[in-house]
């Protein structure tokens, strides 16, 4: 275990980057003081069609959704009058927005767990040799690519309180569980279906982080007597911790994003219980028509995403940066 | 160039002005239209109509389906902040238009057209006529058809809980009394669902609450809550008492052939008639239709319910405005009203079109007549862009008042009539 820590240190990525940096340094000190002003220039022509693009379908759009959210934008009314920061604080005293806010922190606390557990689990499984292995791994992707309407529809049939699922539960004594009418049970049960529908993705990325672990690390390990579970504890979990990462920041802008499954399972309810930001969003541009309020309740999303993943790449440290 | 300019000023002006009516019909000139039709069978007579038109009319008609999106009303107003709608749209929702037509997407056809007012109240009557008319006076919208809503169940199902099927329950207590012996008897009395998306309440809290009071959720002026009143209290305090003695399941039952009342599982069921051709086979011979439950002492012979009315428009983009008013005239003429209830079993929103339809239309489709009959007795959603913004605050308060019982119903509606009255501000 600890000759594999030793290899583990050396291949920090920091050190990679700070061996890229002082070759870009060099670089750029050498091609600056030979360079010509068309040199100059050529750069610039070749990164302006994503600058083009970036400003025609990222940047526009965030300064329109900026502009939209600090006027009292209806589509319905003739005047659309600059409001200021009106919108903003409204939001602040908005008991449906903080609702969706909190139920989006209950999916998270489910979801998130749920998903890295499971899909580290099935990554660990499915890299291993095995008769199937390719069946397996097909079938583990299947739901990312269904649409996500389809699954929806599915998991209503599943998950209604006549369902599948609780016809199973009566079948074997156990009593009916209100999976989507109940306040409590909606969140976490609609966590879960995402965590399904999701998780081929992430097993996938797991499987990559996996191919990247050296096996040499597993051999010096097993050389100094560690077993089975010390090997994925001190080595596959830490090797896959810049991937843990990625998935979290993944999960939790998925979790941020939250509308189809709501939309068609339970339209934002019992009492709100499953109202997300975005559905509370597409209810106040496209019921409404307060374009506006929409915009600021997508200006808060993407602040909140901001904030929220930050803190994560904080709290995994070097590994955070990495990813 | 005067001689151009002079061309040119007469040709712009024929599609505007030039009307001239030779053997009672109307000569159009100037542009052809493009009329957005409904999808599927609800769009064939349209189209046969449209043919129809072709067939007579300088000014020809272009039929085009309603592009898909989420919602029809998203891609109309989509096409409205692109000015790319077409001239006249078939099927517009109420509750949509007032927003339309202040994204200045809409023709006042009140203010275009001399004989519009006339033509609205002459086919439909003055109470429509009022209720589609702005607080302002402007007439943005012809009501064109209604799916009323009313209470299917199941004879079959009725006579194995010794219920009567041939004097189905109207009062409250009927009601309540026929779902507790259906219940008895081992059947699901009554499966609406419990979503809390606002217009879900269209089949059970709004038409019970139309029924009660006559009144929508807002005063006339569309400025005051009316629904925290006595009819809102008595229809939530019905649908309460429903789902505390548990005749309706907490559940999030879907409005196709699916649901458990198609399926022959169920005792009854509120839904327009767009519901009919989804009773399943071996279950459509047994349904019947009543109408939707007033209090108990109330007028059980002319119940109000909710029309689930769709409208015609003509938008502001049009090139022809007297061809496209005309071609909404023919479109809505007494053949074509009856031509589109025989052939596409949905009600068009004509004073007695009930007793103007042939028998044979009723002897393939029985259930087509209490609906047909239910026309003069329906009313829709206010006329005020904040219709759906009060609407979900009236949803909040049935899950909260009824489904859920979290309090009284008193409170639960004066909690929405105050938010509703913050919407409205």
């Amino acid at each position: 275990v600890s000759s594999a820590r030793t290899i583990l240190d050396r291949l920090r990525p920091s050190d990679s980057t700070g061996r890229a940096k002082a070759v870009r340094n060099r670089s750029d000190r050498g091609r600056g003081a030979r360079g010509t002003g068309r040199r100059r220039a050529l750069p610039y022509a070749f990164v302006a069609p994503y600058v083009a693009f970036f400003l025609a379908v990222f940047a526009y759009p965030i300064g329109y959704a900026v502009y939209l959210s600090l006027h009292d934008y209806d589509f319905g009314q003739i005047q659309r009058p600059f409001t200021g920061l009106d919108n903003y604080r409204e939001l602040m005293g908005d008991d449906v927005f903080w609702t969706a806010l909190g139920n989006v922190g209950t999916y998270l606390l489910v979801n998130l767990p749920l998903t890295i557990a499971v899909a580290v689990g099935l990554a660990v499984l499915l890299d291993q040799a095995f008769r199937g292995r390719t069946f397996f791994r097909t079938v583990v992707f299947l739901p990312y690519v269904t649409s996500a309407v389809v699954v929806a529809l599915l998991a209503k049939w599943i998950f209604a309180n006549d369902g599948a699922l609780n016809g199973g539960l009566g079948a074997v004594g156990a009593p009916r569980v209100p999976w989507l009418t109940s306040e409590s049970w909606v969140m976490p049960t609609i966590a879960g279906i995402v965590a399904w529908k999701q998780l081929g993705f992430f097993v996938l990325l797991y499987l990559g982080g996996l191919q990247a672990i050296p096996r040499q690390l597993y051999e010096a390990a097993r050389l100094d007597g560690a077993n089975g579970w010390q090997l994925f504890r001190y080595i596959t979990l830490p090797g896959l911790r810049p991937v843990t990462v990625l998935v979290t920041a993944f999960a939790t802008i998925i979790g941020f994003q939250l509308f189809t499954e709501p939309y068609i399972l339970t339209g934002g309810g019992p009492l709100n219980g499953s109202m997300t930001l975005v559905l509370y969003l597409y209810q106040q541009g496209f019921q409404s028509f307060e374009f506006g309020y929409a915009a600021t309740i997508g200006i808060a999303i993407a602040v909140l995403v901001l904030v929220v993943v930050a803190l994560q790449r904080r709290a995994f440290g070097d590994a955070g940066a990495a990813a | 160039l005067a001689l151009v300019i002079g061309l040119l000023l007469v040709g712009c002006g024929r599609g505007e002005d030039e009307e001239a009516r030779s053997g009672g019909q109307t000569r159009l000139s100037g542009p052809p239209i493009t009329v957005w039709v409904p999808v599927g069978d609800e769009g064939k007579q349209p189209r046969a109509a449209i043919d129809e038109w072709n067939r007579t009319q300088a000014v020809k008609v272009r039929a085009q389906d309603v592009p898909t999106g989420t919602t029809s009303e998203d891609v109309v107003l989509s096409a409205i902040a692109a000015r790319s709608t077409p001239d006249v749209y078939l099927g517009a929702a109420p509750v949509a238009v007032p927003q339309y037509a202040g994204g200045q997407g809409l023709l006042d056809l009140g203010n275009e057209f001399p004989d519009a007012r006339e033509f609205v109240s002459g086919r439909s009557g003055e109470r429509i006529l009022e209720q589609y008319s702005t607080p302002e006076g402007g007439l943005f919208q012809v009501p064109w058809r209604t799916n009323p809503v009313m209470v299917f169940y199941n004879a079959r199902l009725f006579r194995r809980a010794g219920l009567d099927p041939d004097s189905p329950p109207r009062t409250y207590s009927q009601f309540l009394a026929a779902m507790e012996q259906l219940d008895r008897a081992g059947v699901t009395p009554i499966t609406q669902s419990i979503d809390q998306t606002w217009w879900h309440r269209f089949f059970d809290f709004y038409p019970t609450y139309l029924a009660a009071g006559q009144q929508t959720l807002l005063s006339k002026d569309g400025r005051q809550v009316a629904f925290n009143a006595q009819a809102g209290q008595q229809a939530l305090g019905f649908w309460r008492e429903v789902f505390e003695r548990k005749f309706n399941p907490r559940s999030a039952v879907t409005l196709d052939d699916n649901n458990p009342f198609n399926r022959g599982r169920a005792g009854m069921f509120v839904a327009g008639p767009w519901n009919i051709p989804l009773i399943r086979p071996g279950v459509a011979d047994d349904v019947r239709a009543t109408t939707v439950p007033v209090p108990d002492g109330a007028d059980t012979e002319n119940v109000t319910t909710f029309g689930d009315i769709k409208s015609v428009v003509i938008f502001s983009t049009t090139k022809n405005k007297r061809a496209s008013w005309e071609f909404v005239k023919f479109f809505l003429s007494e053949g074509n009203d009856r031509a589109f209830l025989e052939q596409a079993n949905q009600i068009p929103l004509r004073s007695g079109i009930g007793e103007q339809v042939s028998d044979r239309v009723y002897t393939k489709t029985p259930l087509l007549r209490p609906f047909a009959e239910q026309v003069d007795n329906v009313l829709d959603i206010d006329n005020n862009g904040a219709g759906v913004d009060v609407m979900t605050q009236v949803s909040l308060a049935y899950q909260s008042g009824a489904i859920f019982q979290r309090e009284p119903v008193s409170a639960a509606l004066a909690e929405a009539a105050e938010k509703a009255r913050s919407e409205l501000e």
